[in-house]
């Protein structure tokens, strides 16, 4: 006989009480925060509260039910394997290991993530290809929920089209991180003196990179082409896609991309690397142009055809509408996770069921694929 | 001061241009790393660092060393990869790996033979 299951009660209140490990935004606000700030409005229609626990889980957690951020997945290894621990979830935003430091973190991390995830009682994946991923990597698909994010925005705050005077309005909204492809997107559109780029995001997260970013704004060839604006919130982000022609996206690793989804859902097609994230939500040729990864003469060429061909900006901005008809929106996304946890309370897993209770951080599955070769 | 420490042990080869003898030309030793983690005060859990992050970190420094020449890390500014010069690279890749765990310091010893080491010590930023 195991350790009996932990059965979640409702609080006096009638709420289940999830606590969530995750760290804080520190200003550069992510998909996945934007994701979680989704879940915790939500959580009450749902009967849920959900609270901020901090970015680790120690030896006690007070609520009914523990959420662990992917940001915090490999700090967790350990709370993960308890047998006496409530009913624990993975959440996860990014692909095991992250993208953030050098190849030791990336590669030792992603051990570890996929530790928690094989010994979590549910793993909630925001994109396919990361499910993919964590099945291929011996996390239970049984236990797999997929809860994309919702790609519904806030009223669009008013601006002017973001092409200024020049043929193509190109946005890019993306953290200044090396995975995000920035430089790529300046080096495809230097040579374009039709294409103005406004690039939305945290400048300061990475410093090598940033200055990387600001060599290249420095070249005469994008002088007054480029306009950086820094972090804005949702409405704002709403408004920039709002006003422009086409996004540009060539971020080499993305769960899902939900700023993808959220261009789709104003009209606006969507450019960047033929990789998983982008071949689930683009349809090649109809709602988006798709490249080659690292073909930067390919990427230019894709905006060149749109900037030159007006009938072809309307089929794509068309098709994208309808596309996006059939994404989810962030009511379906909580419907999902909530059903999901209601499901694991209702019938929770034993911990002598629990997988990977035995074997250790398991290296033999740790290698990290190189997300963004042109970085190094 | 609390600490925590481990060790690993591989083969690797390398070279020190101009010696005499075997040093100079490619060959292999057995190297033991060891890691020694210090911090003023524990976290929630009563840890310098959990040691499966350190296993973890570890095993991925060993992956990149183990049965490869070391001119695989050596930096531009070296000759060659002494026991220090393998340390201080050891120490960087331990403080990448190990961001955010709050460790104070980290002290690596990296042992060509059973008894003489080079090593590297520092906080991890």
């Amino acid at each position: 006989m195991g350790t009996p299951a932990h059965r979640a009660e409702p609080t006096g209140a009638g709420l289940v009480t999830v606590d969530l490990v995750a760290p804080l935004p520190h200003g550069g606000v992510t998909g996945g925060h934007r994701y979680n700030a989704q879940l915790i409005d939500a959580a009450r229609s749902f009967g849920f509260e959900i609270r901020s626990i901090g970015r680790r889980v120690a030896r006690r957690a007070p609520g009914d039910v523990v959420v662990i951020d992917s940001l915090s997945a490999w700090r967790s290894v350990r709370w993960c394997r308890r047998t006496d621990r409530p009913p624990t979830v993975a959440l996860v935003h990014q692909h095991p290991g992250g993208a953030d430091g050098g190849r030791v973190r990336r590669s030792a991390r992603r051990a570890l993530d996929l530790a928690a995830y094989r010994s979590c009682d549910l793993v909630v994946v925001t994109g396919a290809a990361v499910a993919d991923d964590l099945e291929r990597h011996g996390v239970d698909p049984e236990r797999i929920v997929l809860a994309p994010p919702g790609c519904d925005l806030p009223t669009p705050a008013e601006r002017p089209p973001l092409r200024g005077g020049r043929r193509l309005g190109v946005l890019n909204v993306s953290n200044w991180l090396p995975n995000k492809g920035i430089t790529d997107l300046l080096d495809a559109v230097a040579h374009l003196p039709e294409v103005r780029v406004h690039l939305v995001g945290r400048t300061d997260l990475d410093s090598r990179y940033e200055s990387e970013v600001r060599r290249r704004l420095a070249h005469r060839e994008l002088a007054n082409r480029v306009v950086v604006h820094g972090a804005v919130g949702s409405a704002e982000v709403a408004g920039f896609l709002a006003a422009a022609d086409v996004f540009v996206f060539p971020s080499h690793n993305e769960s899902y991309g939900t700023v993808v989804a959220e261009a789709l859902a104003l009209g606006v097609p969507v450019i960047g690397w033929r990789l998983p994230h982008l071949c689930a939500l683009i349809d090649d040729g109809v709602d988006g142009l798709l490249v080659p990864p690292g073909d930067i003469d390919g990427l230019t060429d894709a905006i060149r055809r749109v900037a030159a061909d007006a009938s072809l900006r309307a089929s794509l901005a068309a098709a994208a509408y309808r596309r996006a008809g059939a994404l989810p929106t962030w009511c379906g996304t909580a419907t999902s996770f909530f059903g999901a946890l209601t499901r694991l309370i209702a019938d929770p897993v034993e911990p002598t069921q629990r997988r990977s209770t035995v074997g250790d951080v398991d290296s033999g599955d740790a290698a990290v694929v190189d997300e963004h070769p042109t970085a190094e | 001061m609390y600490q925590v420490g481990t060790a690993a042990e591989f083969v690797a080869e390398h070279v020190m241009p101009g010696a005499d003898g075997p040093e100079g030309t490619l060959h292999s030793h057995d190297y033991r790393l060891e890691v020694v983690l210090d911090r003023e005060a524990l976290d929630a859990d009563g840890m310098v660092c959990d040691l499966d992050v350190l296993h973890a970190v570890l095993d991925k420094i060993v992956g990149t060393v183990s049965g490869q020449n070391l001119e695989v890390i050596r930096p531009h500014d070296r000759e060659a990869v002494t026991v220090e010069v393998f340390a201080k690279w050891a120490h960087e890749q331990l403080a990448d790996g190990l961001a955010g765990t709050g460790v104070d310091d980290i002290h690596v010893r990296v042992y060509e033979n059973p008894v003489a080491f080079g090593g590297y010590s520092g906080p991890p930023s």
